[in-house]
């Protein structure tokens, strides 16, 4: 079965992400754009740990990049719990949540994404994601 | 288990409950990061060439699009889309509703390039046109459902990014029937801004917030004439709204009397012949007054068994008082009696405000909550003193000494005073409520306000979303506003592209739309004077009686003296011998029902934009 956790668009937890989110960069005078989607899981009783070790080691989110020789590199990204956390964040790092995560939208965590670009080539990139560590639902 | 190998454990049992295995997985999301050129929307020379891009489902239909797409959005409305395409085969037909599907367009102007999204939703309907082997795909962004999906209040009031003003005492989440569109709707209805979904598909809480304008449109930036303005006229605009909170809740009273009663003199006995009390009497007439009670219990006192002198005339004689009667007579009497009522309260709480320019008209906003309280059975339950008149003497020593209210439903007013009863609500209910509907005013006012708009098309313009923050200044109107509506065209035919925007420019001092409040009530705390009560003793047959008394006043002992006595007079009034008692009355300023006014404490502001017409 399909984890119930995931990212959602909205604060109440009603609309999983299912398309790629979007984007737009000036290629000259970029400057951040910020998004916020929330982790969590709307269900009811459901707990969400790393499953290499369960309520011990931390659930983080990290920028990927599925082409890492061309497109966009992952420190085009910033990740952050907060709007006043992005402009500390290091670019391209990991994000990193509590051991374990309860459902309900009382502990839907929020996810401040800042996108950056270096390149400064015009182009529509889809080589950046975000991933978690592989997590198990009980 | 006991009876049983230990190897023989739960994984045998087949049929058996068990949990199953957990989910295992990464969570994962895809970004799309376009790099564009912004030179791309300046009103150079040259065409602009765009290329709309549709996937649908994951496949890329961009290919079969006809005619026009269309998508428009508002604030607190969905974001809708509309276009059309040929399918490849019939059976692509069948399950088009529910697909989801992002629309997304790319620009090209002399070699400047840009990439947006449009739209990100789910086909709602698809009709099909057999001539054309056409589908019209209608869309939305699921604005609705995002709404009807919440299962909790939290869930509703996540949705408006700290914006309204939720007040549960004054709508309150329904668990058992849950109505979140319902929910949603009233806590909107006080929201200093708008929600909407975004290009990209998240939701959005947009503050009302006029700002430094990210874009000024000039004259080559629109559409020649169409630039429009919508004034707010004062015959549409209320002049003053008013909004009223009223809290209807007890006000608690409690009156305590002493009361006190010596029996007549010896000599009345011998002289005039006139009879004891009984205690049985006294203790029945003290503790049958309607809605009195006693504090503890009634001190009747026995006269001490003995002789007593008695002068009458020139001559003393004895009186006795046998240890057979005393027990029976009463000597004095020494108690404490209350009253407990409640007396209905409805505190009003209004706010008013003013527009300047707007018409005679007033528009209302009336709110109202009821604290949970049975003030009838507060003040008629009774005492359950059980212990109270059991000891005579030397009662066993308490760590806690009765205080003659044990077995009363609380609160306890205190001896003699009133005070408001709440209840089941607080003062951060009574702030909650008015911030609500402080925020309901200010909407309404600020949506009056926000009638006054200018409209504008330009070419495609995708960069914007409902809540920027645009300026333009083209065929004779300058004006800086926020974009509340607003809708792209591109026409697949013919190669138009639009992007009509209309911002809302109202007329007021604020860059921001912000609302605090709260609510003071009235003090609500009475006191009351609990003048003792001395019960007196009326003999009746006498000269000295009053011929005509006033039977109010004909309280404590009536007896009368015998006819056989020197001081009998047959034309006196004589008495039904009893002891009477009637307590002091409450005044109706403490009975009926009570209005009082409380205050607000409130600022705000509403975002202001700016409009100049010149010809």
């Amino acid at each position: 079965m399909a984890l119930s956790f995931g990212f959602y668009a909205d604060p109440a937890l009603t609309t999983r992400l299912v398309h790629r989110l979007a984007f737009v960069q000036d290629h000259l005078y970029p400057t951040p754009a910020d998004k916020v989607i929330y982790f969590g899981s709307p269900l009811p009783g459901r707990t969400c740990r790393v499953k290499s070790s369960p309520g011990v080691a931390a659930i983080t989110i990290s920028p990927t990049d599925a082409a890492p020789a061309i497109g966009l590199p992952s420190s085009t990204l910033r990740l952050a719990l907060s709007a006043s956390g992005l402009a500390s964040a290091t670019p391209g790092a990991a994000l990193v949540l509590p051991a374990i995560i309860l459902s309900g939208i009382a502990n839907a965590i929020p996810i401040h994404m800042s996108v950056l670009d270096s390149l400064h080539v015009v182009g529509v990139y889809k080589d950046i994601g975000l991933t978690t560590n592989e997590l198990i639902e009980t | 288990m006991s009876a049983f190998d230990a190897a023989f454990d739960a994984s045998f049992d087949s049929g058996g409950t068990s949990t199953p295995p957990p989910d295992t997985g990464y969570v994962t999301l895809g970004l799309q990061i376009a790099v564009i050129n912004p030179n791309v929307f300046l009103s150079a020379p040259g065409g602009l060439r765009w290329v709309p891009v549709v996937m649908l489902d994951g496949s890329d239909i961009s290919d079969r699009l006809s005619g026009q797409i269309k998508i428009s959005a508002a604030e607190d409305s969905a974001r809708i889309a509309t276009l059309s395409y040929q399918p490849l085969l019939a059976s692509d037909l069948t399950s088009l509703a529910g697909q989801e599907i992002t629309i997304g367009v790319s620009l090209d102007r002399a070699g400047a390039l840009a990439y947006y999204q449009l739209f990100a939703g789910t086909v709602e309907r698809a009709p099909l046109d057999m001539t054309s082997h056409t589908v019209t795909l209608s869309c939305r962004d699921g604005y609705q459902a995002r709404i009807a999906a919440c299962q909790s209040a939290a869930e509703v009031e996540a949705l408006f990014g700290g914006l309204a003003f939720p007040a549960q005492k004054l709508y309150s989440w329904n668990a058992t029937d849950p109505d979140p569109v319902s929910y949603f709707s009233t806590l909107l209805d006080s929201m200093a801004g708008a929600v909407s979904i975004d290009s990209t598909g998240l939701w959005q809480a947009i503050p009302w917030s006029i700002g430094t304008p990210s874009a000024i449109f000039g004259a080559g930036d629109v559409f020649d004439d169409s630039v429009s303005i919508s004034p707010t006229w004062p015959a549409d605009l209320p002049g003053t709204f008013t909004a009223t909170l009223k809290h209807r809740h007890p006000r608690l009273h409690q009156i305590e009397r002493a009361v006190t009663w010596s029996r007549l003199t010896f000599t009345d006995f011998v002289v005039h012949g006139t009879n004891w009390a009984t205690k049985a009497a006294v203790q029945q007439a003290l503790s049958g007054i309607s809605e009195w009670q006693v504090k503890g219990e009634i001190n009747v006192v026995s006269p001490t068994p003995g002789t007593y002198p008695v002068i009458v005339g020139p001559a003393t004689i004895t009186y006795i008082v046998s240890y057979e009667n005393a027990p029976f007579l009463a000597d004095s009497v020494n108690c404490t009696l209350y009253r407990r009522w409640y007396q209905n309260v409805e505190t009003s709480y209004t706010y008013t405000i003013t527009l300047t320019g707007g018409s005679d008209r007033t528009e209302t906003i009336n709110e109202a909550l009821s604290s949970d309280f049975d003030g009838a059975e507060w003040e008629t339950t009774p005492t359950a003193e059980a212990d109270i008149g059991i000891w005579a003497s030397n009662a066993p020593t308490v760590a806690v000494p009765p205080t003659g209210y044990e077995g009363l439903l609380p609160p306890h007013p205190g001896a003699n005073g009133g005070s408001d009863y709440w209840a089941d609500i607080v003062q951060a209910d009574i702030d909650a409520a008015t911030t609500h509907m402080v925020g309901k005013v200010v909407r309404k006012v600020a949506r009056a306000l926000r009638n006054r708009t200018v409209s504008f098309s330009r070419p495609i313009d995708p960069r914007w979303e409902i809540g920027s923050v645009l300026a333009i200044s083209a065929q004779g109107v300058s004006a800086t506003g926020q974009v509340i509506d607003l809708e792209h065209m591109l026409d697949i035919d013919s190669g138009d592209t639009e992007t009509s925007i209309v911002l809302a420019v109202p007329e007021s001092a604020g860059s921001s739309t912000a609302i605090t409040a709260s609510a003071v009530a009235p003090t609500g705390v009475v006191a009351h004077i609990g003048t003792p009560v001395a019960l007196a003793n009326h003999v009746g047959g006498r000269a000295d009686t009053p011929r005509t008394p006033d039977p109010d006043t004909l309280i404590g002992f009536l007896c009368n003296v015998l006819p056989t006595a020197g001081s009998y007079d047959p034309t006196a009034p004589t008495y039904q011998e009893q002891f009477r008692v009637i307590m002091p009355a409450i005044s109706q300023s403490h009975r009926d029902a009570l209005e009082q006014a409380g205050t607000i404490s409130a600022t705000w502001s509403i975002a202001g934009g700016s409009l100049a017409i010149t010809f």
